[in-house]
């Protein structure tokens, strides 16, 4: 049997600057599923902090790009 | 590092504003995108500034702190005498205010219109659009779009999010569409501004006597006025922008829409009528949101400081206006910007609520309104018509907010 890889998925990590964070909810708007806003502060709580398909990656590159403050970083 | 400071560049700097037509922002944008840099402009006082008209320019200044957004500063660049007037105005509300005290006064308002909270406001959004259009349905034809429609729905919803009594709608509704009017004059304009904020006054007074309720101002007070975080004055300018920064924005948007479906591209109205699934209405919102763009001349800022920007400088002192409009045209960013497509994709953002702190607070609110209204109006107004050639109506072209006075409509 020819023996299964385990071939590691590239994680892609985010992490917000919740004092940067001016709430404008962008990030939660593309990303639903990867942001939400704090329920007293409204500031931004990522959901998913590790993120490998496709689709996660590319809602947090929307949303990255939307956030009005730059307050979220993407790394490989 | 030499800068093309506007009083060395300045002989062949354009008089801004820019003619722009009904539909489009001004055409001038497309050359001035290609410039290299910044474009220096002349205002109404032979002041000079620098324009910013591409999409990734305009992201970068309005998101770099060194920018102020006080029109006090001097050399701020205003585009009337008007407009320099009430500059000099120093209501103190967020709008207007940098850093440290901006970040005190957004904090307690931004969770009043986290996404979340918004969609909360769903069935009562849905109950005033229904009820609006069951009166136009009603009443005669033609109609003014604006009067009955397009002011009124975003003026209920802050009443109703502000607690305004129901019995008081009309007046806080009156007053402020007498604030916006720009065929009354200017002195009509003030008059309705002192009212308007004697209403608000009256309101927060109001709220602070019976603290029982849920509305924005009540918490308000409660969660920050009783604390001493914010100043009685701060927290009635404070209101009052919140509804004035709501209500002829939203009320454009949707006459703007309309206007530019029914008269330009049927097949949108059309595809609103039909397609009822609610990502396919976010994403058509958003591409209206980025055509009309109706917030033109509010992104002024002044530098604080001297700020290297793609191998120049921009001088302490000097002034930019973001034009955040013509942005949402750049071509780098949007293919055939133009054109109003409901399946665009674009990778770039639009800059309709503007860029950096300042972004509008109330964008979620207006998305959901637009996402009720469009399709609402599409639906049960499916054969509504622009009553007149587009040439006969009139556009508010040196309007802070671009769109139309009254619009008349059939069905």
């Amino acid at each position: 049997m020819i023996g299964s890889h385990n071939e590691s998925i590239p994680e892609m990590k985010i992490t917000a600057d919740e004092h940067t964070c001016i709430g404008a909810g962008q990030c939660v708007m593309h990303a639903p599923k990867l942001f939400t806003q704090g329920e007293d502060t409204g500031l931004v709580v990522v959901l998913k902090p590790e993120v490998t398909s496709a689709e996660d990656r590319e809602a947090a590159e929307m949303a990255e790009r939307s956030c009005p403050v730059r307050a979220l970083t993407l790394s490989e | 590092m030499a800068s093309l400071a506007p009083e060395v560049a300045g002989e062949n700097a354009p008089q801004f504003p820019f003619e722009r037509t009904p539909l489009h922002p001004a055409e001038a944008f497309r050359e001035t995108q290609k410039d290299p840099w910044l474009t220096p402009i002349r205002m109404w006082n032979g002041q000079k500034a620098w324009l910013v008209s591409k999409l990734e320019d305009v992201r970068t200044l309005l998101s770099d702190k060194r920018f102020s957004a006080d029109p006090a500063n001097p050399n701020y660049p205003t585009i009337s005498a008007g407009r320099a007037a009430i500059a000099q105005k120093s209501d103190p509300n967020l709008i207007r205010y940098d850093g440290v005290d901006h970040a005190r006064i957004r904090k307690m308002f931004l969770p009043l219109f986290t996404v979340k909270r918004v969609e909360e406001m769903r069935g009562m959004i849905e109950t005033i659009t229904h009820q609006l259009i069951d009166d136009m349905l009603a009443g005669p034809q033609p109609v003014d779009f604006m009067a009955e429609f397009g002011l009124k729905l975003p003026s209920y919803v802050l009443c109703n999010i502000l607690g305004v009594p129901k019995q008081d709608h009309e007046i806080f509704h009156d007053c402020s569409a007498r604030l916006v009017d720009i065929t009354v004059g200017p002195e009509e304009n003030l008059k309705a501004n002192e009212d308007f904020k004697g209403y608000v006054s009256a309101l927060i007074e109001a709220k602070k006597a019976d603290l029982s309720g849920t509305d924005i101002v009540t918490q308000l007070i409660r969660d920050h006025f009783l604390q001493g975080t914010i100043s009685e004055k701060e927290l009635i300018a404070n209101v009052q922008i919140l509804f004035l920064a709501g209500h002829e924005t939203t009320a454009n948007t949707l006459a703007h829409s309309i206007i530019v479906m029914l008269t330009q591209n049927p097949e949108a109205w059309e595809e609103l009528r039909t397609n009822t699934d609610p990502a396919f209405v976010r994403n058509a919102v958003e591409e209206l949101l980025r055509f009309t763009s109706v917030v033109q001349y509010q992104c002024a800022r002044t530098a604080m400081e001297d700020i290297e920007f793609k191998g120049r400088v921009i001088r302490k002192g000097e002034g930019i206006y973001a034009m955040i409009n013509g942005a949402n045209r750049d071509e780098n960013a949007f293919e055939d910007p133009n054109k109003i497509d409901f399946n665009r994709h674009s990778k770039s953002p639009h800059v309709t609520f503007g860029f950096g702190p300042h972004q509008c607070l109330g964008q979620a609110l207006a998305r959901l309104e637009l996402a009720i209204a469009l399709p609402a109006l599409a639906q049960r107004m499916p054969n509504m018509k622009i009553a007149v050639p587009l040439e006969e109506i009139e556009f508010r072209s040196e309007a802070l907010t671009y769109g139309v006075n009254n619009v008349m409509i059939t069905w």
